[in-house]
């Protein structure tokens, strides 16, 4: 249970790390790092170059999950006690040098400086694909090769944006909308 | 899965979240993260974990580092006693 590509947009963002894969502004395409506060149609993404605040509405963001956020959630406390953690200005939140490049991969770096790097993998279904419509392949994570204690697999979950369109505080309750 | 167990599990994101914007000195990010999970609690009836109420100032919402931005005190026989550097004091009972 936990945190799954399925319960995303009902869930809470903050700490997520995440990558805006596209934007009405080009000043936004690209922008990576983590998820550090939200309003009802913005999200605040700490990048290497500051806090941007991104709309939600016609925005489309990939979410990283690590395999503890979107597995079964068991001791989640314990294996990562950083979750969340606002990154200060030495974090290794560069993927933003990645900006332009729009291979998955590099959301992995975004993840990976919260623990080892583990493998996103794209999702078989177009950019705009709703969460909905792309249930069901989640299944197959990406294994990286060699998995050991600090190796962990991760998923990108590509989201519209304007699934996101809620007070934060009410977005859990939107049970409805898909 | 439910609302109700993603509003608890929010809630607990949101708990670790405050405490390490606290710790890296960004307040305000906490304090936001702080209200927010109150509010959900409030809108879902669930409460809050007993080490959120204890870590938290009731009257700024400011999450709460023993020693940096909390005092606390051990009043023998009765209670400890919290105080936020905003001036607010909480007092809990022990073995609560
Ligand atoms: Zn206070």
């Amino acid at each position: 249970m936990a945190l799954t590509p399925e319960t995303l947009t009902r869930h809470e963002l903050r700490g997520l790390p995440v990558r805006v894969a596209a934007a009405a502004s080009d000043a936004h395409v690209g922008l990576a790092g983590v998820v550090v506060s939200e309003s009802m149609r913005t999200l605040t993404v700490r990048t290497s170059r500051g806090d941007k605040q991104v709309p939600k509405e016609g925005t489309t963001f990939r979410f990283v999950l690590s395999a503890q956020e979107s597995g079964d959630g068991v001791g989640r406390r314990h294996t990562e006690p950083s979750t969340g953690a606002p990154r200060g200005r030495e974090s290794p939140l560069d993927t933003d040098e990645s900006r332009g490049r729009e291979s998955p991969l590099d959301t992995d770096e975004a993840a990976g400086d919260r623990k080892a790097p583990g493998s996103a993998f794209e999702l078989p279904s177009s950019a705009r694909s709703t969460l909905a419509g792309a249930r069901g392949q989640y299944d197959t994570t990406g294994v990286t090769a060699g998995q050991s204690d600090g190796c962990e697999d991760a998923v990108s979950v590509t989201v519209d944006g304007a699934r996101l369109l809620s007070r934060p505080a009410f977005r859990t309750e939107r049970a409805g909308d898909h | 899965m439910n609302d109700a167990q993603i509003a608890a599990e929010r809630i607990d994101r949101l708990a670790e979240f405050a405490r390490e914007a606290a710790r890296a000195g960004e307040e305000e990010r906490a304090r936001e993260a702080v209200r927010l999970a109150r509010r959900i609690a409030e809108r879902h009836r669930c409460g809050l974990p007993a080490r959120f109420d204890r870590f938290t100032c009731d009257a700024c919402d400011a999450y709460l580092i023993p020693g940096r931005t909390a005092r606390v005190r051990l009043r023998e026989g009765s209670h400890v006693a919290i105080r936020c550097a905003c001036g607010a004091t909480e007092r809990y009972p022990y073995g609560d």
